[in-house]
Order: C-alpha cells, then structure tokens, then sequence
C-alpha cells in the first residue's frame, strides 16, 4: 500500500550500502574526509531540508547550531575533560533546548518570523564563540578537542570518523525517512500548502514546526560536535552566516521538500569544489557557473530533475493503474468500513432534546471600522441542515471563520455541543466535531486524493512526533486504519477512480467535493460547508445536493453557505438570511422565499421566476 | 594519474567527461620534488595571501630555471583556503594524501586557519612553513615537530617595542589591543613582560575589530599617565584609532604594532597618520637600511624580482611566503632525503639564513626563527615609511 508521496526505504539501503563501500575503493584518506565532510553537510542539508521543505520554514541560522555543537562539546571536551559522545549528547541537547525556546513564539506566527530569528541568533553565537573567549580561544579557535572514545577504542584514522559519521548521518537520514512517510510527514506537508486548511483537520500547527524546527536543530549540533572531535581544532569563521547561506543554497540545489534534496544537494557542494581544485585560478569561477546553471534550469532541484526524469521513464504510473481494483485487490474497502465512516457522536438518534449543537449568540465582529457581523444570532440542531444565504459581503464567511476558531469575535458567543468555544484554536475546535471545507479552495495540491482525505484522519491516530521517526506498530496500525478510512470516505462521497491522483490534478467539482470527504473524514457531529457548488455545472452541484443528502443519512449536521437557491432551498431545513453582517429574516426555505425583506434585498426578481 | 581518475570515475563521473582532460595535462616529473602550498587568496585574508601565493610562483619559476633542488625541479601545488578552516582541512589531506608532497609552505594565512591544519600535519609527519602570526603554531615545540614559521612572533615585537621605550625615557603607556587573537595575544605578551622592563602600563583597554568610535577608550586613556598608546590591531579600527586620538588633541606617542605596516591604512588615516610609530620587521624601509646591513640587499632584490614579473610591489607578507619556500629549499638541498625524519632535523639546522624578515635561526627547541633584533622602529612620515631606530 504504497502511498504516492511515499518515499522508499529501499534507496535509502541502497544509497548507504553504496556510502559503506567507500572507505574500501577510495585510493587515499583525502578521498574518506571528502566522503566524511559530506556525511555531516548530508545531516545539516537533510535536518534544514525537513524545516524548509515540509514545514515551510527557513532558518538561516544553522551554521549557529553546527557551531554551538562543535564548541559545546569541544569546550567541555578540551577545557573540562568531558569525554566526546557525553558532549556531543549535552551539545545536542542543550541545541534543541534552544530552538525549542526560539521557536515558541515565532512559529506561532505565519510568515518568516522564524528566518528572522534565527538570523540573529545564528550571529550571536557567533559572535559568542568569538567573544568568550576563556573558553572558546576566541578568534583563534579551539584546539586539542579530544578524539572520540568508544568504549576502549579511541578513533584515530579518517576510516573511523567516516564510518562513525555515516552511522550517525544514515540514522538520521533514516529517521528522516520515517517521519516523511509517517502521519507527520503528511500533516507538514499539509500545512505547507495551506495552513488553514491543516488546523480545520485538528492539526496543531505550531507544535508541529516546533518539532521539526528543534529536530533539524539536533541533527545541525550532531554535526558539529562530530566536526570538532573529528578535527579537533575549531574556529568561529567555520560557523558563520555565510555558512548558513551555503546551507540553504544546498537545500536549494538539491530540491526543496524532496527527501533526497539534503543528499542530492550536500554532497555535490562538497565534492564540487574539491573536484575543481585541480583548476587554480579557475575554480572559482566554474563553481559559481555551475551553481547559476543548476538554479536556472533546475528550479526544482536535481531532485526534481530525477523525479521528472524518472515520471518519463515510468509515464503517470499511480494513474495508469486502475485504483479501484487497486482498492479491492488490497480489499482496503469493506463494507463495515463504509458504514463505519460516520462519527458515531453524530447519530441522528441523539435527538434535540439535547438542546442545540450550534448556538451563535449575538456575534458581533469588527475590522478595524468596518462592521462585518453585527448582533447575530442562530442556532443550528442536531440533523438539521441550515443554510446561510445573503448577498456578498454579507458576513456569512465571517461567520464560519469566528465558529471555528480562525476569527475572535469582538462581541458574543460561540456555544457548540453546549460548551462555549470563542477563544480555542481551530485544531481544538475541530477536535470536538466541528469541521468545516472553504469558500476558496484549500486542498492539500502536493498530496494526492487519498493523502488529503488521510489528513483528516490525523485526529483519531495517537502515535507522535517520536514515535513516528522510528518503525514501532502503532503508527504502521494506525496508518492502515487512515487509509482504509480515508478510501471508504472517498467512495462514499463519489470520488472512486481518482484515490491516487494527486489532488491538484482533480477537475474542480471532484476537488470541492475532496474538501467534503476530508472534513468527513475527521468524524465530525456538524459540518460547515462554504460554497460547495459555486463554479460547478449543473451535473456536479446535482452530485453536490447528493453528497449532502447522505452526510444527513449519515447524522451529520449541516451549516451550509450557498449562492445557487435551488440548492440550498432545496436540501435546507432552515435557512438564515443576512444582509450587511445583520440577520434579517429565519426560517423554513418557504417562509424565507416569500419574505418581503429578502426578496428586496436578495432574492430579487430570481426567485420570482422560480 | 590512477588515483585522479579514480576520483573522476567515483565522484563527479559526469564533470569528469567533459572537464578531465585538462587533468592529464598536468603532468609531473618523476624525480620531481613537491611542495604544497595553502593560502586564502578569496575571502577576508586575500590582502594577504594574494602576494604570497604570486611570491610562491615566482619562486619556483626562478629556483626551476635554476636547475631546480639539487637537479631535481620544484613542482608547486597550491590550494586556496578561501579563509576557511574547514576548506584548508579538506585541502592539506589533498596535498599530503593525493598529491603525496614532501612539505608544505602556507598553512592558510590567518592563524587560526594554520591551527586547524596543524593536527594533520602533525599526523601525517609532513613538514609545514607557516606563515601565520600565532606563537601556538609552533610552541610547545614537543607538539609542533613538524610546523616551523617564517614570521616574526608578537613576543619579540613587543620585546622590541619595550626597549625602545626604555630608550626614549617613556615609563608609562597605554595598551589599546583589539579583542581578535592577534590583539589578546600582544595584551598578554605586554602583561608578562613590562614588569621586567620597567615600564608601567597606565591602562589597559579593548574595542572590536568592527568599532567605528573608539572616543570612550580614548577619553579614558586621556586621564591617565601614558606617555604613549600603543594600538595592536590588523582591522581597520586601528584608521579610527588614529583620527580619533588627533580629534581629541592627544599629544601622546601614538604607536601600531606589525600587523598595521600597511600603506593602505595609513593613507585612510590620512594626516591622523602622519608621526605614527610603528614596530615593524626591516622590510618597508628597506632602502634606508645602511649598506652593511645583512639582509638590505636580499629584500631589495626580491622587491624588484616581483616587480619585474607582476609589475606592481609586493609587501612585507608576501615576504613571509618568499622566505618560507627560501628556507625550505635551502633545508630539502641540505637534507639526504625528502622524509620528514631527515628534513626536519635539516630544518633545524637553518642558520644565519638571510631573509626579507631577517636572520632566520631554528633550533630542535625553537622553531621561530626570527629575533628581537630583527625588529625596527617605524614612522609614517610625509606619506612614507622611514626608519626611526635601528
């Protein structure tokens, strides 16, 4: 049950049992540090590569973290005789603690606080490691760093510290791997392309960066603490920001967000120039043509070159395949587990002698001066369907977004299921049944159809961000639970044929109706669909009031925003109209279509026709 | 070319087909004697390693036409440091390991660069001419057996400079160092050795490297009882040092140590510069040196030797590399064999050499080869430099 966005670990087996045959071809020890230098530049590459290319973050401080690596071990090491894998442990440690308290608040935030901040802070260590210089020698550097010891053995020859450095880089790598392919690798890629999206599936965004940020930290710190006790002299000059800049440049060259991105990128930049030594004078100069060349004409990377490569060889392979009997030779699809695609929480039996799920309380929201919602009120109850019409700009959007949690309101109440919700983050919110898809499309467009909808299902799997790196059966469990739930959810909602297609080349009805399935997917008792059918042709918003009628089979409840009256009129119980953010008139469809008010300011001459 | 090929085949196979048979042209002699060479001619050491890489060429250009080490011509291979210690790591295995040189002159141009090499060499018992400032390069000599250096060390500068204070009856002074290594070292230097000399230091004072005011430093200084300020700095900090010591009307003896005998910074000073002391080796006032002097001639002749070839001058730091091939060539001819076990006793051996630094002496205990005495005082004067004490 191969994945699309899967990465093999078979190449990553293959690729290090190439990297072990090195120490035994390579003609001299130049050859081995070269390999050596590239292990540790494959373990920053890949650690920033995780950052950059799955969470969406840059840090253009790692040279900091390799270099509070290399000289928090090597002054423990050379000053208080701390042994080297002690260090290198402490190092890493203390690293990740340091990014954890960087990371807080600015992964909170959207956008490039983090760039920002590890900016400066890449340059204070710096600075640090010139200034204190008691410990570190200052700008002169560290020397007599001790060798590693392991057990009695102390490492000497460049053999020793390659292979000892391509265990650590082939676990991280491996780590790497396991976290890419796991529910986490899915859910940082999803909140790369949109984060919004991410939160309405009960994804804790920010701690989810927050991880990835402190791990890609530790894996910069192993680096360079194994640097240090490898050549046992450092200086300041090897971890400034230029050093940084190099980094993301191999992220870059290698491609962004690919698994092999940090490898494809790392060791060409440390071989190339190398290589062009035997150059002089020219060395220089080709390095910087290749470097141009490669950014070009490869904007995806020498990564991306070999993915599309290998797509010409292999033409569209997951499409080829007929996925339904794909589905039905794993028979992933069972009948029990299609029955079972409903949240047992939205069954149309618990009656609204309840009381209301939804309750919106005199919900007032400002911009600044501009009134969006004044004074709303509605509830919504367990099995109904409740439209929201209005003309544009009347506040409905608004509305969805204060329900779940995008938005503060500036006045009123949000209660849902009975507990008042204004103030929680989205993630919460939709961990308490409440999901919802978006006016403006926000699928997940680098995963495919099944991936998007598996995102939903991230809520129900247990297993963290730990766990997730290594093989454990918990997260291999609760990954064929998603899949199998996440297929059933697509057939249900009519999307059989198209689980493997990547979701952003989907026909528009079908990728409307993928936002549905995923929402769906993440057991919700109510669920708030904005704008289902617009920009769909009469057969699909047909398929759209189908899909809507079995959500209420089903026992879900529905908030429906929609322009297209036959359809809202036609699968609402209620309907509420707003106008300029107030509410002007409730009801069922009939009583709303020959209110006066409505009519005047909405309905129009249409509904005449109708 | 097996193990180059080798290199293409494994590493970059696809570069190779296209860039290597520029490769095959490099051929070398059998007999030839190799010496690798390290500097940083990109990036911030450049102004220095520039002139020694060129002094390097053109010393194994005239030393081959020569006829070579005793018949066997000098192959020179040099690997540029780009100011990194991590690239100079990378490219002292390629020489010992790949190129398999004999001995190395340049160890990258900046101290720290030459000390993230030194366990290298040091492993792989190939001898290494430094050209670097820090004492560490060298001492302790049971840990440096195979490093020499052909640069003056802060502790004879300063041993010097003390001395001609005593000279000139100035009792009190003023430390102003940068907080680099090259400023600290001297701070310490100094702290060890004006009790002994008698000269007592007023005040002891620190700025970056970066510093584009040094007032407050200055004010400080102001109020006490030096007679002169000495300033140790190779950054540019030491032009602000200047033009903020004659802004605040500081009548006192104004002096740079030898890592600022650089007619560049003193035109940016501008008239602050004008009187400036410096202690330098002999190499700027070359030409006012009397005849009898030992090495006036030697400098002469290499300055115009550069000239005649690259068509612009060279400075004191092109002269280090120049005096590190010079003395390596002088000990690989003295020497029976090209192992270290033989070269580096022949090393040791160097006596009386006279370089464009100096007289060069090594010992098994020292491996530092210049004195006190080959230390002069400076003085930028009239947009030149001119000999102030011998």
């Amino acid at each position: 049950m191969a994945l699309p966005s899967r990465v093999s670990p078979r190449w990553l087996l293959l690729f290090l049992a190439g990297v072990a045959l090195v120490p035994w071809i390579a003609p001299n020890a130049y050859i081995i540090q070269v390999g050596a230098f590239a292990g540790l530049y494959v373990m920053l590459a890949t650690g920033l590569n995780l950052l950059m290319g799955y969470a969406g973050q840059v840090s253009l401080g790692h040279a900091g973290f390799y270099g509070l690596g290399a000289y928090i071990s090597g002054v423990l090491g050379a000053r208080f005789g701390v042994p080297a894998l002690v260090g290198t442990a402490v190092a890493a440690a203390a690293t990740g603690l340091l990014a954890y308290v960087i990371g807080i608040p600015t992964l909170k935030l959207r956008s490039h606080y983090l760039a920002m901040a590890t900016l400066g802070v890449g340059i204070l260590c710096h600075i640090a490691f010139i200034q204190l210089h008691w410990w570190t020698g200052g700008s002169s550097g560290l020397a007599s760093i001790p060798p590693v010891r392991i057990g009695p053995w102390e490492l000497a020859s460049d053999r020793q510290y390659f292979t000892l450095i391509w265990v650590v880089t082939g676990l991280a790598l491996w780590i790497a791997l396991n976290l890419v392919n796991s529910r986490v690798g899915r859910v940082l890629r999803a909140l790369g392309d949109s984060p919004v999206a991410a939160e309405a599936m009960g994804v804790d965004t920010a701690a989810y960066k927050l991880r990835v940020f402190v791990l890609s930290a530790v894996y910069a710190s192993l680096a360079g603490s194994l640097y240090a006790h490898y050549i046992t002299v450092i200086s300041p000059e090897i971890f400034s920001f230029l050093f940084s800049v190099l980094l993301v440049l191999m992220v870059a060259i290698g491609g962004i967000g690919q698994f092999w991105g940090g490898v494809l990128g790392a060791v060409p930049l440390t071989i190339l120039p190398e290589y062009l030594r035997a150059y002089g004078d020219f060395e220089v100069p080709i390095y910087g043509l290749v470097l141009i060349l490669v950014m070009m004409f490869l904007p995806h990377g020498v990564g991306g070159l070999i993915e599309r490569l290998a797509g010409r060889l292999a033409p569209r392979r997951a499409a080829v395949q007929s996925p339904k009997s794909k589905v039905q030779n794993l028979g992933l699809v069972s009948a029990s587990a299609q029955s079972s695609v409903f949240s047992p929480r939205a069954s149309p039996a618990r009656g609204a002698g309840d009381g209301p799920l939804l309750e919106v309380v005199g919900l007032s929201k400002r911009f600044g001066g501009v009134a969006a919602v004044t004074d709303c009120s509605f509830a919504v109850a367990a099995g109904e369907i409740v439209g929201i019409i209005g003309p544009n700009g009347a506040g409905k959007t608004t509305i969805f977004n204060i329900v779940t949690g995008v938005y503060g309101a500036t006045r009123g109440e949000v209660r849902f299921r009975g507990r008042a919700i204004q103030g929680l983050p989205p993630y919460r919110i939709a961990a308490l049944g409440l999901s919802r898809t978006f006016q403006n499309l926000q699928i997940f467009r680098s995963l495919s159809a099944v991936e998007n909808v598996m995102v939903g299902c991230h809520m129900a799997a247990r297993s963290g961000f730990l766990e997730s790196a290594l093989p454990l059966p918990r997260p291999r469990r609760e990954e064929r639970w998603a899949l199998e739930r996440a297929l059933a959810c697509l057939a249900l909602m009519g999307l059989e044929g198209v689980e493997w297609a990547p979701a952003a080349s989907l026909p528009f009805g079908q990728q409307k109706i993928l936002e549905i399935a995923r929402a769906v997917a993440t057991g919700p008792v109510l669920l708030l669909l904005d704008e289902p059918a617009a920009g769909l042709n009469a057969t699909e918003k047909a398929e759209t009031a189908r899909v809507i009628g079995r959500l209420r089979a089903g026992g879900i409840s529905v908030l429906l925003i929609e322009h297209d009256m036959s359809l809202v009129m036609g699968v609402s119980d209620r309907v509420v109209v707003l106008n300029y953010g107030e509410k002007i008139a409730e009801g069922s469809p009939a009583e709303v279509r020959e209110d006066e008010r409505v009519v005047r300011v909405y309905l129009g001459e249409e509904v005449a026709l109708v | 070319m097996v193990t180059r090929r080798q290199f293409n085949a494994g590493v970059v196979g696809a570069l190779a087909a296209t860039l290597g048979p520029r490769l095959q042209a490099k051929a070398a002699t059998r007999e030839a004697i190799k010496i690798g060479s390290i500097f940083s001619y990109t990036g911030p050491a450049a102004f220095l390693g520039d002139r020694m890489k060129r002094s390097v060429e053109l010393f194994v250009e005239e030393a081959n036409k020569a006829g070579g080490i005793k018949g066997a011509p000098i192959q020179s291979i040099i690997y540029d440091a780009a100011s990194e210690s991590s690239k100079a790591v990378l490219a002292v295995k390629r020489l010992i390991e790949q190129d398999k040189v004999d001995v190395i002159v340049g160890d990258g141009n900046r101290s720290d660069i030459g000390l993230a090499i030194v366990p290298t060499v040091q492993r792989a018992k190939v001898p290494l001419m430094s050209v670097s400032g820090a004492t560490a390069l060298v001492e302790p000599v049971a840990e440096r057996r195979y490093v020499f250096k052909s640069t003056v060390n802060d502790v004879e500068v300063v041993a010097r400079l003390l001395d001609f204070f005593r000279k000139k009856g100035v009792k009190d002074v003023a430390m102003l160092n940068d907080t680099g290594a090259f400023g600290v070292s001297a701070r310490d230097v100094l702290k060890a050795q004006a009790p002994a000399a008698g000269i007592n230091v007023a005040a002891w004072e620190e700025f970056a490297g970066g510093d584009t005011d040094l007032t407050a430093q200055l004010t400080r200084i102001r109020g006490t009882s030096a007679q002169a300020v000495i300033c140790w700095t190779v950054t540019p900090a030491g032009v602000v040092f200047l033009k903020n010591a004659r802004q605040l009307g500081m009548k006192q003896m104004l002096v740079h140590g030898f890592g600022y005998v650089a007619p560049r910074y003193m035109e940016l000073a501008g008239d602050a510069a004008e009187g400036l002391l410096l202690a330098s080796l002999k190499f700027p006032v070359a030409e006012e040196l009397p005849e009898s002097d030992p090495i006036k001639k030697t400098i002469l002749d290499y300055k115009a030797r550069y000239r005649a070839k690259f068509g612009e001058d060279t400075d004191v730091y092109g002269g280090q590399a120049w005096d590190g091939m010079g003395m390596m060539a002088a000990a690989l001819a003295r020497a029976a064999g090209t192992e270290a076990d033989k070269l580096v006793p022949s090393l040791e051996e160097t006596r009386n050499y006279r370089g464009v630094g100096g007289i060069f002496n090594f010992s098994a205990q020292r491996h530092s080869g210049l004195a006190k005495s080959d230390v002069v005082m400076i003085e930028w004067h009239q947009k030149r430099f001119r000999l102030v004490d011998l």
